[in-house]
């Protein structure tokens, strides 16, 4: 099956391969959901010389808007414009005569002989109709016409989930991708969903995505990655790089196994982290840090403080460090970023600071359950050694220990403790080592001059 | 504001097929009678095959297409094979077996992924839908050409 392009590598990778062709495909959603962008990015994406992309607007003066926004992004080629992608104005005949719009639609195909054609408003044609039966014929006419000829059509509309099943226009498309915009606090999310694609694999879900300069991103939803054949557990030890700690679990801690650390601000959950990181980089396994909370810059002090050498830790091939801010968190993008770093740069060992941050940014408690599980596994199936470092609040670990149900998905449990008295004391403690006999008293925590210690 | 339009001159905008549909084989208005029950199509096909240069003439069905087929006598039948009554593919073979029209090309354009089966029922040529009308046009075009350095 031939299949178009959308001009974003994880949207085709979403839909089997792009949308198929010869196909009546409906893009949906509330405005500003970025349907026209998509579409359009498409045009961009499939023009070529030869047979022309028709777009089809239904609205008044659309073509100044039009070609003004299409400027601000990067895919517009504007020598394009007028000659590979050409755009037609049927709206006046919308409103002076709308039954004659199949009639148009045939001059236009004839006219033009499009491998594309976008419709953009199609809902506004619907709106238009003097009645229900007159737009059930034109509808007829207009989606026998398209699936007749050689060509891939877009109907664009500002059609909601609830229209899904009450619109003749869904029971006649081949493709149906819904987008949709929520609000999360002061930020705007955004996800698509492929809701029909006849005759093809899409996946399936919520896909987050986001609209800049270079178009509409897509990001697959993370899933569950499947066990490869060649999978073998390892069962070498790995060191924490902390003095004592290894000691404490009888068979140390595995390879491809993930330890949750929970600790409040300021209790050394990140030094932990880095401690392991150098450990890996002493043992010549290149690790990432993910850290939604220390800038570079940041990270870089903490290095120092340490007395270690920020230069020598980040160079190439020992400590990658993936910084985002936690205030545009998308973790689906995150989950990707991780992996395709871990497959590109060795990656073999792997530090989350902090899942709490991805959890605030999840859109619900069962989507950040599903996606921890995912990751834990894309790790574990990678064999790569994680730890996942976990803020709580107060000074004990409480319910975010186990009401976000982080716990189960971890092979092995550090809680860390502060005690104020009139010094502050730092404790930690194994609660958990899945399958291995550990010692689970509580230990003093140090962070001295040249790095953490345990007593 | 407008935007730019593109060229409208069909003479001059290349097609598909590499030539320009000025390029097309002289076809001296020759007769083409296509069985198709899809008003869709059936529209789409008279537009482009007329402005190609031919004639066009149609029957909805396998009976009435070998019907007109006996009395027009067409240079070229074009069939789908889906049709109500009489299938394509028993038209093909009814024409392919009368002597009075042997000399009638057959092509079967079709929903159908069927080209072996139109080939095995006698069809000079196959195109799977939907149509490409520059597709279209060049196969007939070469069928006429074919018909005619058979005839001489």
């Amino acid at each position: 099956m031939n299949r178009l392009k959308t001009g974003n590598d994880e949207l085709d990778a979403i839909l089997g391969g792009g949308f198929p062709s010869n196909g009546i495909h409906v893009l949906m959603g509330s405005p500003g959901t970025g349907k026209t962008i998509l579409a359009e990015q498409m045009c961009f994406t499939n023009a070529s010389p030869g047979r022309p992309i028709l777009y089809v607007a239904t609205f008044s003066e659309p073509m100044q808007k039009l070609v003004g926004f299409l400027q601000e992004f990067g895919f517009t080629v504007p020598e394009k414009l007028g000659t590979e992608i050409v755009y037609e104005y049927i709206g006046e005949n919308v409103l002076t005569d709308p039954e004659r719009i199949p009639e148009r639609f045939q001059e236009l195909l004839t006219q033009y002989r499009p491998k594309i054609v976008v419709v953009d408003s199609f809902k506004a044609l619907a709106d238009l109709m003097p009645d229900r039966s007159a737009w059930r014929r034109t509808l007829d006419a207009i989606g026998g016409l398209l699936s007749a000829y050689d060509t891939t059509t877009f109907w664009v509309g500002e059609y909601s989930s609830e229209m899904l099943s009450a619109l003749p226009e869904f029971a006649v498309a081949d493709g149906i991708v819904d987008l949709v915009r929520t609000q999360r606090g002061t930020r705007d999310e955004r996800f698509l969903r492929v809701l029909k694609l006849r005759g093809s694999a899409s996946l399936p879900g919520e896909h987050p995505f986001h609209l800049d300069r270079g178009g509409l991103q897509a990001f697959r939803r993370f899933v569950t990655p499947g066990l490869p054949s060649d999978y073998e557990p390892r069962l070498e030890r790995v060191r924490s790089g902390i003095a004592h700690l290894d000691e404490m679990v009888a068979t140390g801690w595995l390879r491809g196994t993930g330890t949750l650390v929970a600790g409040p601000s300021g209790s050394g959950k990140t030094s932990i982290g880095l401690h392991f990181l150098k450990a890996g980089v002493e043992d010549g396994e290149p690790g990432l840090l993910a850290s939604f909370q220390e800038s570079p810059v940041q990270l870089a002090r903490m290095m120092t403080s340490l007395q270690w050498k920020p230069e020598q830790m980040l160079r190439k091939g020992a400590i990658d460090h993936f910084y985002t801010s936690p205030v545009e968190l998308q973790i689906d993008a995150v989950a990707h970023e991780i992996v395709q770093r871990i497959e590109r740069g060795g990656i073999r060992r792997v530090v989350i600071d902090a899942v709490s941050d991805l959890e605030k940014s999840a859109r619900d408690a069962l989507r950040y359950r599903d996606f921890l599980y995912s990751l834990t596994q894309a790790l574990a199936v990678r064999n790569v050694t994680a730890m996942l470092l976990l803020e709580t609040a107060g000074m004990l670990p409480g319910r975010g220990l186990t009401g976000s149900e982080v716990s189960y998905m971890s092979d092995n449990i550090l809680v860390l403790e502060m005690l104020l008295g009139d010094d502050l004391t730092r404790t930690i403690r194994i609660i958990k080592s899945r399958g291995s006999r550990h010692d689970g008293r509580r230990h003093a925590l140090r962070i001295a001059e040249d790095g953490i210690e345990v007593g | 504001m407008k935007a730019p339009r593109a060229r409208r001159d069909s003479a001059s905008r290349p097609d598909r097929g590499g030539t320009s549909l000025a390029q097309s084989f002289v076809t001296d208005n020759a007769l083409i009678l296509v069985v198709e029950r899809d008003p869709h199509v059936k529209k789409l096909e008279r537009f482009f095959l007329e402005q190609a240069g031919f004639a066009v003439e149609f029957a909805d069905g396998g009976v009435q297409g070998l019907e007109r087929a006996h009395v027009l006598k067409p240079r070229i039948v074009i069939t789908e094979i889906l049709l109500p009554g009489l299938d394509g593919l028993s038209v093909c073979r009814t024409i392919r077996s009368d002597p009075a029209m042997k000399h009638v090309r057959v092509l079967v354009l079709s929903i159908l992924s069927a080209e072996r089966r139109a080939l095995d029922a006698g069809a000079d040529a196959f195109l799977k839908k939907p149509l490409d009308d520059a597709r279209l046009v060049e196969t007939v075009n070469e069928l006429l050409r074919k018909g005619s350095e058979a005839r001489s």
